[in-house]
């Protein structure tokens, strides 16, 4: 999303995020240093414990994603815009057992670099890592499904209102959606 | 989760609408707190990588400089990697 400076680009990435976080918890995204202004940069984003209880009974969501502040090309307060470099958004239990990952990491220490998810299936058939290939997962997209698929009660009234404005704003703004357009790493030499 | 983890950031406390057009929204007056410094940084990523690998953090980022996670499916060294902004 674009700003008039990197810290107005910022601002604009991180407003909609936290946003999307206050539907299920109240604690707060924050950043490493320099990552609301330094630009060109990979600076990361997560939740202030790494993970937030988002039910009574231990259920947990971790939030972690990289990006970095560009120069657009353009003037005004197209300046700028934060790009995602990768995320990775799971739910987990109360023991810190995974159940659900979605991941977007094309930083070269993985063999798999689309977006996927990870089931953590007892299904014979499905090697327990296995990864699923998804689209571009958003942070909405989560929010939404621990809502109205696992039943977390949500914080705020106007929950469905702010996941899909910000929804909306993601899908403007995204430069790719699905494997096919993902950025990749360069090879491994 | 264990309660005598430090916290970060804190939570929102100010929630405030108007700009958005919502009738409430996540605007919060903790936005200046929000960014680590880097010794604030270096301590949450050591935190995260005892929690998630149960190593401090920096044998994480020795072991992933010399490759010895390369092409690991661990979720956990994914969800640490993806940190490591805060501690270089």
């Amino acid at each position: 999303m674009p700003g008039g400076n990197p810290s107005a680009a910022y601002e604009a990435f991180h407003h909609p995020l936290q946003q999307d976080v206050s539907c299920v918890t109240p604690d707060v995204l924050m950043t490493s240093t320099g990552g609301r202004s330094t630009i060109d940069r990979i600076h990361s984003l997560s939740l202030a414990d790494g993970r937030a209880l988002i039910t009574g009974d231990g259920l947990q969501l971790e939030v972690g994603l990289q990006y970095s502040i560009i120069k657009t090309g353009d003037t005004g307060k197209m300046a700028y815009r934060c790009t995602t470099k990768s995320y990775a958004y799971s739910i987990l239990d109360g023991d810190d057992k995974r159940l659900y990952d979605w991941h977007w990491h094309p930083f070269g220490k993985s063999n798999f670099y689309e977006p996927h998810a990870h089931t953590y299936s007892t299904d014979p058939l499905l090697p327990p890592r296995a990864h699923i290939p998804t689209g571009r997962v958003s942070l909405e997209q989560v929010i939404r499904f621990v809502i109205d698929q696992l039943g977390v009660e949500p914080l705020r009234n106007d929950w469905d209102s702010v996941l899909s404005l910000n929804e909306g704003l993601f899908e403007l703004h995204r430069s790719w959606r699905d494997a096919t357009e993902a950025p990749r790493p360069a090879p491994r030499g | 989760m264990p309660d005598d983890e430090p916290k970060y950031g804190g939570r929102l406390n100010d929630i405030d609408d108007e700009e958005w057009g919502l009738t409430m929204s996540a605007k919060t007056d903790h936005c200046d707190a929000a960014e680590l410094t880097r010794e604030e940084g270096e301590e949450f990523f050591d935190r995260r990588a005892r929690r998630l690998l149960g190593i401090s953090g920096e044998e994480f980022l020795r072991r992933w400089d010399d490759g010895s996670f390369e092409d690991s499916d661990d979720p956990n060294v994914t969800a640490l990697a993806i940190l490591i902004p805060f501690a270089r």
